[in-house]
């Protein structure tokens, strides 16, 4: 009544101004895209102070000092700002001005778990990657679409080869030996992650998620903290990932086609020596052998080096291994979309395909992909709904690394080798090398391939209960089908071998969720939620192995002489009870409560069950009547959380238990052994976390800023503890280590220019993270090792390196003091300087040749010994600092999307330099760039020692650590979209055409092929130690595709 | 329907959720057996003994080392500059945690004991119809166990008389099998109680077992043992008397000459180098221990000495051990062989 009373006043007023023909005002609704009204958008006169606030339905109304022709600027939080002009001669008409949703936004639906809310209602930290920026992303995977779009999650592409793995780090690395991965839901079903590929063949790792084709995917919500994460329990404490697939709606049915295709090539190629350089400075190595010989043993005999390979020196050629294993690869990828919908049903159908070849000689990548999603409106009351998605890969992988390929083609394949022999066959260097180290033949020979089938469905039904309740049924399924087909020809080692290998995974999932959702007190809203679930995966792995086969054309282990079978089984299952209370008081104060109970099979007896529960609080601050309308702050949100979640993963099954195991057999009879200690205790890691943000948005949505503080301390960490071998055993896995990460994470994003012509959008965001390992178990530094030296040390980040420190390079042959152990034995013995039998140091004169290699101590004194007792922990392989800025422009049809990705603070360890770097001896070819500052001549100052085929150069020293920062200019986008009526004109409804290239351009000081890496490792302790390590590990692909997307 | 029907319904949904949700969370390992189950009858104990008798042939064991590292350090061998870091260290003195052979030597034998006492364990806990079984399984695995320790006593404790009472530091004695986390720590006893635990042991076992017992130690072969352990405490007159038992039980047939147990060449290929492999050969006899020994002195001993053995350094070495050993497995060692 009162409104109505006000609008007849406004009305009396305009009317009575339109009488008196002095003032004028514009009044008009702006409402949203389907036609509701919103309340509270910011209403402003271009170049005035002039302005309101929209009331109830969207209405305002603005009274203007003189008529004239203005410009309104409108803006709301979760809206794109939009900009209209009026003309003076229609100031009287009553105008709507609609705006459009926008990601900006405060309003949009989350997916939360179990639900949905809205993101104003949330108390909890969730980054969400929607449809558009998924899309934008020309990798294969959907992983890759994070990168640099949520902030606090790091995205770390393993290399660039393609369907290679991916690792998550969401708000830094979440555990030590178990998985660091976050959990991974599609529609509400956990699904198979990581590499079912046969373990170490090509130093790359396969990716099970590379099996859903990302144009599927209607948006990516990652749950970051505690208050979001703990309605996945014992599950959440790495993150969850809600992949949510896109669903048809009501109306007509659309049509959608997505077409992509370009070029994939390496971010980056170093630089190594040609056979000429590689002989001259074999030669050099020699002499400068010689010359030390002289000064230390005058009275010996020198002998040179041959080089390596034993071969005719007529042979003798220049072989760019590089390029013979590498190449220009494609991409193309094509999906086609239907989608619609009655009131009865709605629907959304697609089909993909993807085939990628990568810059690897050899490698590619192949999926085809069906996914339907149905729900029908069964009764008034009831929703039936299936969602089922299809998808076949076939990768065809080479090997990299020290597995060979372009591995060895930047290692051990040396450059003065020829391909082939004057014969025409391969050409294979002599003894001590093997005949893997023809990449060229490698690559021709031998085949490697993965196939996946793959059906991910699900059930359910939503049955809408009265009193405000509703039930939710479903059950899902992920059926994964692996086979790896492994063929080694003999032309590539002595004999040929053959293995197939299937690995079949069966998950699923049932569960029932009752909701309930209503204003049980005036003014307090209650959303709350109680559900059952139970999942159980098993996983059988079968192989036939087969070894000299009769002809090469014979592939299959079967054709095989020597054959060998082998199986592999293990399962796991969950059962969880888990409930959420959120209450909302006059949207002012919030109160989330959510928790889960869940039983694993993976734990003892006394531990199967935990209960991880979390509180989240918010107050909304805008929403109080002291800032309610205020036109610069549209938002002021407060909110903390704090709460318990587990990390169950990445554990292996029936670890508990104690057992024994088959195959101690003696004389021909069976027997078993005791294989394990039993450990009832065993449990799941926990990890509390507290976050605490403030999210503020101004102008109406025109600039927002979210800042989140956040602390999360991981215990029970499991750890492979020694117990003294006199009990039979070696070590048992017990929950007894801890950690912790604390960070912040900055968003601020913007329309800096908003207008009808053009708009600027940026969007800046900052993470930074700092982990520090509070107890590793008092285990000595060795006991939990990663690749390349890292280590898990107190006081220090997961995965430092622990390294011996080079003092430089002796500049001239000279007496100089010295300082060595007196009883030093180059082993470790306890945390390194705790045994001091180890550390007794004497000072010594010495002549130290001009070029040596010159270490220092645990003293910090110059030593001319290498003892590992003197290892130091050195460097973080996690970015202290990380993020993106994106720039979006929008302009008479353009768009045109640049993010730049950036990371700080982190350093490399590079495990294959202390071979590349001015060690001939090592037999591998050498990077130019970085050998050429080597020690030469008596007085050179330097710190990359002289050549030497006789000094042992193969040794872990910092002068290997570089800085790992870059920033990349990770995506670069250009689009142009026919105006819609020339679209129409055609017969289509939208129609863009648009070049994406990624990984365009890289700043960064690190010497080797690209500092964004993974080396190989398929535990998952690896994966969390050696983030900071390469070993030849191949670099990012960048990728340049022009594409067209057409709507109809 | 109203609220109070919604949760009559969802606690129906629940409960029958719930049932047998424990079966559910209780999942059995398929290539394992839980300790409980393993060792629940007469059979299973049959299979642990297997086991520990595999323990027992292991190339860091019986099937090689205890023989070799000996060699090594009584200079019969000699390693060459390419052996692998851990048998360098051997013969230098100079062992340190990351040395394998020692660090195998020690798990090893202790792993066989652990098998050995999960057997005498499960023993007195399962119920055997036939009682001669029993005592069999008992005894044989007594006699691993005295076999193992005694092996473990000379490489990790000074010898019998380094102290004259003996009372300096031997090895572990363990005589409980370890389950758990709580049972894995226990302090060095003296020598004296290793000893006096070794001869317990085999003597009980010779008297638990028949006179041979193929393919494991029966009654004869384990007194030949407890000879030798007799020999090395100093009590000569017992060794003596076992023996003469041994010899004069006709079970067993001495070699003619000394010399016959050592093979003067070589037809077996390895690595390529077949030169110093005399003493290898002859030792086929003892059957799947004695191929595993060849295959690990084909990366270990074989490869490494630069001398061969000479015979009478051989022969002084191996007089005791191989009657003893040969006598304990030989039978269907030969055969397999």
């Amino acid at each position: 009544m009162m409104q109505r009373l006000i609008t007849l006043f406004a009305v009396l007023i305009a009317s009575s101004g339109l009488v008196l023909g002095a003032a004028t005002s514009i009044t008009g609704t702006v409402v949203d895209d389907a036609g509701e009204g919103i309340r509270g958008a910011s209403v402003k006169v271009a170049g005035t102070k002039l302005g309101a606030i929209t009331k109830a339905k969207g209405a305002f109304t603005i009274i203007l000092t003189e008529p004239t022709t203005v410009v309104l600027n409108v803006s709301m939080v979760g809206y794109k700002p939009a900009s209209i002009t009026i003309d003076k001669a229609r100031l009287d008409q009553p105008i709507t001005i609609a705006l459009k949703r926008d990601q900006l936004n405060l309003q949009e639906a989350v997916v939360v778990g179990y639900g949905t809310k809205q993101r104003q209602d949330l108390t909890g930290s969730i980054s969400r990657v929607d449809a558009k920026e998924i899309q934008a992303n020309t990798y294969g995977n959907f992983e890759n679409a994070i990168m640099g779009r949520a902030p606090g999650v790091q995205v770390i592409n393993s290399n660039g080869m393609a369907g290679s793995a991916m690792s998550i780090r969401v708000r830094g690395v979440g555990s030590l030996t178990a998985s660091g991965e976050p959990l991974y839901v599609i529609d509400g079903v956990p699904i198979s992650t990581g590499d079912f590929g046969g373990k170490d063949r090509l130093a790359t790792q396969t990716n099970a998620l590379a099996s859903i084709n990302p144009n599927d995917i209607e948006s990516i919500d990652i749950l970051k903290d505690a208050d979001a994460a703990a309605i996945y329990g014992s599950r959440g404490s790495n993150g969850v990932v809600i992949i949510t697939t896109k669903r048809g709606a009501q109306g007509g049915t659309r049509f959608d086609v997505n077409l992509f295709t370009g070029t994939a090539t390496e971010t980056n190629r170093i630089n190594l020596l040609d056979g000429d350089e590689y002989r001259a400075m074999w030669a050099e190595a020699n002499r400068q052998d010689s010359i030390a010989l002289s000064i230390l043993k005058p009275t010996s005999r020198f002998t040179a080096k041959p080089l390596p390979g034993a071969m005719d020196p007529a042979l003798y050629t220049n072989t760019d291994w590089l390029d013979k294993t590498m190449q220009t690869g494609n991409v193309l990828d094509a999906s086609v979309s239907a989608t619609g919908g009655s009131s009865f049903a709605t629907f959304f159908t697609s089909l993909g395909y993807r085939d990628e070849s990568s810059y690897a000689v050899g490698n590619r990548f192949q999926r085809m992909s069906g996914r339907t999603n149905v729900e029908v409106n069964a009764t008034d009351n009831v929703k039936l709904g299936v969602n089922v998605n299809l998808s076949y890969t076939d990768n065809e992988r080479v090997p990299s690394a020290w597995a060979g390929g372009i591995g060895a083609a930047q290692s051990s394949a040396l450059p003065y080798f020829p391909i082939f022999n004057p014969d025409g066959t391969y050409f294979q260097p002599q003894r001590p090398w093997y005949a893997m180290y023809n990449p060229v033949a490698q690559l021709n020979e031998n085949t490697f391939s993965n196939t996946d089938n793959r059906i991910l469905a699900n059930l359910y039904t939503l049955v809408k209960l009265p009193s405000n309740f509703s039930l939710r049924v479903q059950g899902g399924l992920d059926l994964f089908n692996f086979t790896d087909r492994r063929y080694t020809s003999a032309v590539v080692q002595s004999q040929a071998e053959a293995e197939f290998r299937k690995v079949g995974v069966t998950n699923w999932l049932t569960n029932a969720t009752l909701s309930y959702d209503n204003s049980i007190l005036p003014d307090l809203q209650l959303s709350a939620l109680a559900a059952v679930e139970a999942q159980r995966s098993d996983q059988l792995v079968t192989g036939l192995k087969g070894r000299e086969f009769p002809s090469p054309t014979l592939r299959n282990p079967t054709s095989a002489a020597i054959r060998e079978g082998y199986s592999f089984e293990t399962g796991f299952s969950f059962l969880s009870f888990i409930s959420r209370w959120s209450f909302s008081y006059q949207q002012k104060y919030l109160l989330n409560l959510s928790g889960r109970y869940d039983g694993s099979s993976r734990f003892g007896a006394d531990t199967r069950y935990g209960f991880f529960p979390a509180v989240g609080v918010a107050w909304i601050l805008s929403n109080e009547d002291f800032l309610r309308g205020n036109e610069d702050i549209s938002l002021l949100k407060l909110r903390a959380s704090y709460g318990v979640t587990g990390n169950a993963d990445g554990i292996d099954d029936y670890q508990w238990q104690g057992t024994f195991k088959a195959g101690a057999d003696y004389n021909g009879s069976p027997g078993i052994r005791p294989d394990r200690l039993a450990n009832p205790n065993l449990g799941w890691e926990q990890t509390a976390q507290l976050d605490v943000t403030a999210e503020a948005a101004f102008w109406g949505g025109r600039m927002q800023v979210t800042t989140s503080f956040y602390s999360k301390v991981t215990s029970n960490v499991l750890l492979n503890v020694a117990v003294p071998a006199s009990s039979g055993f070696s070590s048992i896995l017990k929950n007894v280590g801890s950690f912790e990460n604390r960070g912040v994470e900055v968003v601020l994003s913007g329309y800096p220019i908003t207008s009808e012509a053009f708009t600027w959008r940026a969007d800046l965001s900052i993470a930074h993270n700092r982990n520090e390992v509070l107890d590793n178990a008092n285990l000595p530094p060795d006991a939990i090792g990663g690749p390349g030296e890292t280590r898990i040390l107190v006081g220090y980040p997961v995965g430092t390196f622990f390294i011996n420190r080079s003092a430089g390079v002796q500049s001239r042959t000279d007496t100089i003091v010295v300082q060595r152990r007196r009883s030093g034995n180059n082993v470790s013995f306890g945390t390194a300087g705790d045994d001091q039998r180890w550390n007794q140091f004497y000072d010594t004169s010495i002549v130290v040749l001009g070029g040596s290699q010159l270490f220092y101590n645990l003293n910090g004194r110059v030593t001319d010994i290498y003892d590992l007792n003197d290892r130091v922990p050195l460097g973080n392989p996690y970015p202290t600092f990380f993020g993106s800025l994106t720039n979006t422009f929008t302009f008479s049809g353009f768009d045109v999307t640049a993010m730049i990705y950036y990371q700080f603070g982190n350093q490399i360890y590079d495990d294959a330099a202390k071979r590349q770097v001015g060690n001939l001896a090592s037999n591998f070819n050498q990077n130019r760039d970085l050998t050429s500052p080597r020690w030469q001549n008596e007085g050179d100052v330097t710190d990359v020692p002289r050549l030497s085929l006789t000094e042992n150069y193969d040794i872990n020293t910092d002068r290997f650590i570089y800085d790992g920062s870059f920033v990349r200019l990770r995506q670069l986008t250009i689009g142009y979209t026919l105006p819609t009526d020339i679209a129409e004109s055609m017969g289509m409804s939208r129609l863009r055409v648009y070049v994406t290239g990624q990984n365009l351009l890289t700043w960064t000081k690190y010497p080797g092929w690209d500092p964004e890496i993974m080396r190989d490792q398929d535990g998952a302790q690896g994966r969390n130690l050696g983030a900071g390590v390469s070993y030849l590990t191949p670099p990012q692909a960048r990728q340049m595709v022009v594409g067209v997307n057409v709507g109809f | 329907m109203n609220t109070k029907h919604i949760a009559v319904i969802f606690t129906a949904l629940l409960s029958v959720f719930t049932m047998g949700c424990e079966s559910f969370l209780k999942t059995d390992p398929p290539l394992d057996i839980s300790n409980e189950i393993a060792l629940s009858t007469p059979a299973g104990i049959g299979a642990a003994l297997v086991g520990a008798a595999d323990g027992m042939q292991s190339g860091a064991l019986f099937g090689g080392n205890t023989i070799s590292i000996g060699e090594l350090w009584s200079n019969n061998v000699e390693a060459s500059v390419g052996a692998d870091f851990g048998r360098l260290q051997i013969i230098s003195y100079n062992l340190n945690i990351f040395n394998p052979e020692g660090r195998a030597l020690w798990q090893d034998g202790y792993g066989v004991i652990n098998r050995v006492n999960n057997v005498l364990a499960a023993c007195e806990n399962v119920t055997f119809e036939d009682p001669a079984l029993k005592q069999r399984y008992r005894g044989r695995a007594l006699a691993m166990r005295g076999m193992t320790m005694f092996q473990l006593c000379t490489y990790f404790a000074q010898p019998w008389g380094f102290t004259s009472d003996n009372s300096h530091p031997g090895i572990v004695i363990r005589t409980e099998p370890t389950l758990g986390d709580a049972g894995t720590r226990k302090a060095r006893a003296t020598l004296k109680e290793c000893y006096e635990q070794i001869v317990a042991d085999l003597t009980a076992a010779a008297e638990l077992l028949p006179p041979t017992d193929a393919p494991f130690m029966g009654a004869l072969a384990t007194k030949a043992y407890l000879a030798r352990v007799c020999f090395h405490m100093g009590d000569v007159v017992r060794a003596e008397a076992l023996t003469t038992e041994v010899i004069n039980s006709g079970a067993y047939r001495l070699n003619q000459d000394v010399t016959s147990v050592v093979s003067t060449n070589s037809t077996r290929k390895s690595s390529g180098r077949s030169s110093t492999r005399r003493s290898i050969t002859q030792l086929r006899l003892l059957g799947t221990s004695a191929r595993q020994m060849v295959q690990h002195h084909g990366t270990g001993l074989a490869r490494i000495s630069s001398m061969p053995f000479t015979r009478t350094q051989l022969i002084s070495v191996w007089h005791c051990m191989t009657t003893v050993t040969i006598a304990s497995m030989s039978r269907s060692g030969s055969a397999s062989s």
